[in-house]
């Protein structure tokens, strides 16, 4: 009988074992599985189907009707444009910043100012003080006008609503670029400490070590960093709305604004758009996905 | 010879590098700072012709339910950054200390909210939110902003739970403390720079969205960034500016308190470097 | 505390990592698992604290089963080879954990931490960081943090790997005496033959997550009942010790030397694999345990 109970109380304690991750992982997976259905809803929204208005069948037609938009091939190419220049720069610059950061062997002080500082700022925030300096009337176009210029509507230079963007990206540069930043840092610091040194030891220049070592070492949290950017500047609303051309929209300003459309069928409209900008993301994800596997794998060799 | 010359050139090119970072930085916030306070300032002059609180003074008026935004913001911020960081914890280490099928579309699912962008989101969810009563309400807007810091906390708490493992709750379960008394007497304060570092993060986050507050809380629910956006979208640029540096100030204060408490938990000099 | 290791079975990813292990340690004795590296000696210990479940097998402490028990509830403590003490604790407040976790209150918990300090010559540090003690020092805190718990059993997942030489010395010395002193049941785990032998009353040989030997140190010696077990006493350094009335002894080691002289000797192992005492001319001074 003594045998039994002790036989239960470890079978017992075997599934407790067992299932404890699985209660671990479920606050987790209870706000992801939120996020799902969210996003889940949202699509199936674009294939047609509102249970709420009595719409049950799938079907294509919106995202027929969203791909033949006049503007939306303008939308969407406007839209990879500044979301591609936008992760480049940041991606190039971030690196940059974080061997700048690890060279001078940045003081704690230094690398909060020039990173968190940024990282804590709203980008809606970010497009004001754009718009200070650059609008129409903003400090840098007052610095380059003509004198003559009697108002601020007369002023060549602005860039609020500027088709090519670029104050759009500028905004998104000085966000991203201290991400990028930060998230390569931390990883750079301590490779040019340890295999840095070992390679400068064994004779090779600090050109070379950098770029057969340390960079390969931190390209995965790069690569990350950088899908994040690439992702979040293509679905991104607010710089979008603040900063961009009334021709052409990003894809999420032009969604959100089928979305507010009073007749609710336009619902589908932007759900639609929105099961396209999630398609490209998508694509981003999968990068982040394979990135992350390297990653792992370094940090398995590295141990 | 050459190399040492090389290296100080590199350290020279470094240094004037982040120079210039820090000079846009401060030139950006500083041209912020300086519209917050001026009154009027017709084109071209190039500063200010008369400066005033006028922006501060709109702000915090009953006209402009600054203060009552205010709250609400902090009071959201903690709410959803305890709980992503609660979640997230509690994930990675189910991640980092036990072995169990799904784990590896688990660790992919908290990372989503990084990767699907958050307009697509928050369009979706708001019909999902409707659907279960939690739309325009202040605990919605709480749970979608914890779902957007989750993949935050999540990664840093991974990183902080893979670095220690249970090697500590080991050694207080062997000398006699029960589940509760080694979660809150050994867990949680060795875990404490992570956590902080969660949590300061979670609320910079969600103390930062204005689209997604907007769609969830349909407007009901009035965070500062809510509060601000209008002006920062058009109208009157000192009020924005005024806006725009109290969400500096408030972010930053409690960015620094974080940090000091971070500094004083830290036993470890490594803590310091891996939670910047 | 007698503590029963009855045809353990552990298998973890596949892999059988103990299989049908059994094995006695008597109340108040040193028992020491011996092995290579990686023949499941910790995965055992595990297995006796509570902090893995087996998948085969019982652990009995004085014939009563404590399968189902959880580690906390077992009444053993553990060392571990990296000392594990809480860094956001006291040195004081690491030794008054177990006491405080039986709400032991505080003025009585600091006297006691304070006095197991002392007992590992520790004394006057209670209030020192963590952080700030050598590895040594941090090694007996450990010590004294796991007897102030009060244990039936003390578990030592090798100790003294992260030592240098001359520190292991010293800390098997204060293991050794402390031992004596409260007469706890032992159980340590070491990969050092000679520890093994120096220290325990018996020893348990593990090799490849099954026993090949167990019993008393001088049996494993003289009469290794498997080539592993010869081997690893072999090509090791020669055992300095005592000789006295026909009996060479180092530790707990007690190996029948007829015929030497008293004095200081030396155990060696010949290449054919038996074993031999010489006396030692002029009297190297070491000291003996």
């Amino acid at each position: 009988m003594r045998a039994a109970s002790a036989e239960e109380g470890l079978r017992r304690r075997r599934r407790a074992v067992r299932l404890a991750p699985y209660a671990l992982a479920l606050p987790a997976a209870a706000l992801a599985v939120v996020f799902a259905y969210g996003v889940v809803v949202g699509v199936l929204q674009g294939f047609g189907i509102m249970p709420s208005l009595g719409m049950n069948a799938f079907t294509l037609d919106y995202y027929a009707q969203a791909l033949a938009r006049p503007d939306f091939t303008a939308s969407i190419g406007y839209s990879l444009y500044l979301s591609a220049v936008s992760s480049a720069i940041a991606l190039a610059g971030g690196v940059l910043l974080a061997w700048a950061l690890t060279t001078m062997r940045a003081r704690t002080a230094v690398r909060m100012a020039s990173l968190q500082v940024p990282i804590l700022t709203m980008h809606a925030l970010v497009a004001l003080a754009v718009a200070f300096l650059f609008s129409g009337s903003g400090l840098v176009s007052r610095l380059l006008a003509d004198p003559a210029a009697q108002s601020a509507a007369q002023s060549a230079f602005s860039v609020v609503g500027d088709p090519s963007g670029w104050g759009i990206v500028a905004v998104y540069a000085w966000k991203e670029i201290p991400y990028v930043a930060f998230c390569t840092v931390t990883i750079m610091m301590h490779v040019s400490g340890t295999l840095g040194e070992a390679a400068a030891m064994s004779g090779a220049s600090p050109a070379r070590s950098f770029f057969s070592v340390t960079l390969p070492l931190c390209a995965p949290a790069a690569v990350q960093a950088f899908v994040v950017v690439a992702a979040f500047s293509f679905g991104s609303y607010e710089v979008a709305y603040l900063l961009g051309p009334t021709y052409p929209k990003t894809l999420p300003v032009l969604a959100y604004m089928e979305f507010q459309d009073p007749d609710l069928v336009n619902r589908c409209y932007a759900m639609a758009l929105n099961g396209i900008t999630t398609g490209v993301c998508a694509l981003t994800a999968a990068v982040y996905f394979i990135a992350a596997r390297v990653q792992r794998r370094q940090e398995g060799s590295r141990g | 010879m050459a190399r040492r010359k090389g290296r100080g050139a590199s350290r020279a090119a470094a240094r004037v590098l982040v120079a210039v970072q820090l000079a846009i930085v401060v030139v950006t916030l500083g041209v912020m700072a300086v519209w917050s306070f001026a009154d009027a300032w017709p084109w071209p002059q190039l500063a200010p012709q008369a400066w005033s609180l006028r922006g501060y003074a709109i702000v915090f008026s009953g006209s402009s339910d600054g203060w009552p935004s205010l709250a609400l913001s902090v009071g959201i911020g903690a709410a959803s950054s305890l709980v992503a960081t609660v979640a997230g914890a509690m994930g990675a280490r189910a991640v980092c200390c036990h072995e169990w099928r799904g784990k590896g579309v688990f660790r992919f699912a908290t990372m989503l909210p990084f990767l699907i962008p958050g307009t697509v989101f928050a369009m979706g969810v708001q019909v999902a939110f409707i659907r279960m009563g939690l739309a325009r309400t202040v605990p919605g807007v709480v749970l979608a902003h914890a779902i957007v810091a989750l993949p935050y906390a999540s990664a840093l708490m991974i990183d902080v739970v893979r670095a220690q493992g249970t090697r500590l709750d080991d050694a207080a379960r062997l000398l006699g403390a029960g589940r509760v008394a080694t979660l809150f007497q050994v867990t949680i304060p060795s875990l404490a720079p992570g956590l902080l570092s969660a949590l300061s993060m979670g609320f910079i986050i969600s103390c930062s969205q204005y689209f997604l507050t907007l769609l969830v809380g349909g407007g009901k629910v009035r965070t500062f960034a809510l509060a601000m956006f209008p002006y920062v979208a058009g109208g009157d640029r000192t009020i924005a500016a005024a806006y725009g540096v109290i969400f500096m100030v408030v972010t930053l204060a409690v960015f620094c308190v974080f940090r000091l408490l971070l500094r004083r938990l830290s036993w470890n000099a490594d803590d310091a470097v891996l939670y910047e | 505390m007698k503590i029963e290791l009855d045809d353990i079975r552990v298998v973890r990813g596949g892999r059988t990592i103990i299989d049908g292990l059994g094995f006695t340690v008597p109340a108040g004795a040193f028992a020491s698992i011996l092995g290579p590296s990686g023949a499941g000696k910790s995965t055992l210990l595990g297995v006796v604290a509570g902090l893995l479940v087996q998948d085969g097998g019982s652990v009995r402490f004085d014939g009563q089963a404590v399968d189902a028990l959880p580690a906390h509830k077992r009444g053993v403590a553990m060392v571990f080879q990296d000392a594990r003490l809480f860094p956001h604790m006291s040195v004081g407040d690491n030794v008054a954990f177990p006491l405080k976790a039986r709400g032991v209150a505080k003025a009585a918990r600091r006297a006691e931490a304070a006095e197991w300090l002392a007992r590992v010559q520790l004394a006057g540090f209670a209030d020192r960081r963590v952080q700030e003690l050598s590895g040594g020092q941090k090694q007996r805190v450990a010590l004294a943090r796991a007897l102030a718990a009060h244990p039936r059993a003390l578990l030592l997942d090798e100790p003294f790997s992260g030592l240098d030489e001359a520190l292991r010395d010293a800390m098997r010395q204060l293991v050794r005496s402390l031992h004596e002193q409260t007469g706890v049941t032992t159980l340590m785990v070491t990969h050092d033959a000679m520890e093994a032998l120096v220290m325990s009353d018996t020893v348990a040989y593990v090799h490849e997550g099954g026993l090949a030997q167990v019993g008393a140190p001088v049996d494993l010696l003289l009469h290794p009942a498997a080539p592993c077990v010869a081997e690893s006493f072999g090509g090791a350094r020669a055992l300095e010790g005592t000789v006295r009335a026909g009996a060479f002894s180092r530790g707990r080691l007690q190996v029948p030397a007829p015929g030497v002289a008293d004095g200081p000797a030396v155990l060696v192992r010949t290449a054919a694999g038996s074993v031999a005492v010489h006396a030692v001319e002029g009297g190297g001074a070491h000291a003996a345990l």
